[in-house]
């Protein structure tokens, strides 16, 4: 499965972007979908391919956001595992869920873990340095 | 100001850079070079009316034909391969966006689809649509307040502009609402690209147009 495939729908056709939806994800498929994309990530990271996760987390979050499913990006902020992830993959995520932030219960906990792990890495003002505007 | 942060375009270039060249045609002219997923160096950039392009930087080069400069922003290194995998999906939607000479302070690129929202304006000029792209990575590059109006030579350019605008085949609508924006602030390539050798963000008027006036300068020498 490549990340534009994650989040698509079985459709008489064959599969289908998932936008727009013509009803509400369940949170069934927000499981399932939360699960897919975070398994996929996990092996990207796992093989060392930096690039492809971050293309992964791009092209899928921008997905979910088209489709208007703020629930499968909470829950991805909610269950990522931060300090598995790089800054640059960190950042990814704050930087795709930023224009969405006030939808998302998660994300300032997600932003705090990320600061956290991100200064213990490389310390105070790296942090701020890659983290600013993205609160 | 640090001058050594201007490079030649060349294949050491950093995940991301603001362009600054003159074209053949005279005027100056910026983009954003980035380094897509696969490695390649690209421009994108707001060539014209509903040219926006987004091409190999060794094609764009010789397209535009002058001189050609980097400036590697003081940004966070990894922030920096943000701003790059965010520019290849904004350029992904390949949507090609309108010209227009006043700055829209809200322009982004949209939430929900990676396209232009213009909460304001009429469209991007080549130094806007950098703004846009920096300001959609939650990085502004610009603070455009207080931004001086009508500069020797920038109400003439305003005029060129329109005049091409229209002898090119925009739409007279369109004519119509970028002729009016004449007299607005002008916000300069040099000084888009110029605002990236200063270390805090967002630059203001007369920092910028001082780092502009000396990436001009660096242009006609043709180095950095």
């Amino acid at each position: 499965m490549t990340g534009l495939e994650i989040g698509r729908r079985e459709t008489a056709g064959g599969t289908a972007p998932m936008a727009p939806l013509t009803s509400p994800p369940t949170a069934d498929e927000d499981t399932r979908d939360a699960a897919a994309f975070l398994e996929q990530l996990a092996e990207h990271v796992r093989d060392g391919q930096e690039n492809s996760a971050l293309r992964l987390i791009y092209h899928s979050l921008l997905q979910f956001r088209r489709a208007g499913r703020y629930g499968l990006c909470d829950r991805l902020l909610h269950e990522v595992n931060v300090s598995a992830l790089s800054p640059v993959l960190l950042i990814g995520f704050l930087t795709m869920t930023a224009p969405i932030k006030d939808r998302l219960n998660h994300r300032a906990a997600c932003y705090q873990a990320a600061h956290d792990a991100i200064r213990e890495a490389r310390g105070p003002e790296a942090a701020r340095k890659a983290l600013v505007g993205l609160e | 100001m640090n001058l050594d942060r201007v490079v030649l375009a060349d294949s050491s270039l950093d995940m991301v850079t603001v362009a600054i060249c003159r074209t053949r045609h005279g005027s100056t002219h910026t983009g954003m070079v980035y380094r897509d997923f696969d490695g390649r160096l690209l421009l994108f950039h707001q060539a014209w009316h509903h040219e926006t392009r987004n091409e190999l930087l060794d094609e764009a080069r010789i397209d535009l034909g002058g001189p050609f400069l980097c400036v590697s922003p003081d940004i966070d290194r990894d922030r920096a391969r943000n701003l790059a995998a965010l520019c290849e999906m904004i350029a992904a939607t390949g949507e090609p966006i309108a010209y227009a000479l006043r700055d829209d302070p809200e322009a982004l690129f949209d939430e929900h689809t990676g396209r232009l929202t213009l909460p304001t304006g009429k469209g991007l000029s080549c130094s806007t649509f950098v703004l846009a792209l920096f300001r959609s990575a939650r990085l502004p590059l610009v603070d455009t307040t207080d931004w001086p109006l009508d500069r020797p030579g920038d109400r003439a350019f305003q005029e060129l502009v329109v005049s091409i605008l229209e002898r090119t085949g925009a739409s007279p609508d369109h004519v119509a609402a970028v002729r009016v924006e004449i007299g607005c602030a002008r916000i300069r390539p040099e000084e888009v690209a110029g605002a990236a050798l200063l270390s805090v963000l967002p630059v203001r008027h007369p920092s910028a147009e001082a780092a502009g006036q000396v990436l001009v300068e660096r242009l006609e020498e043709g180095k950095p």
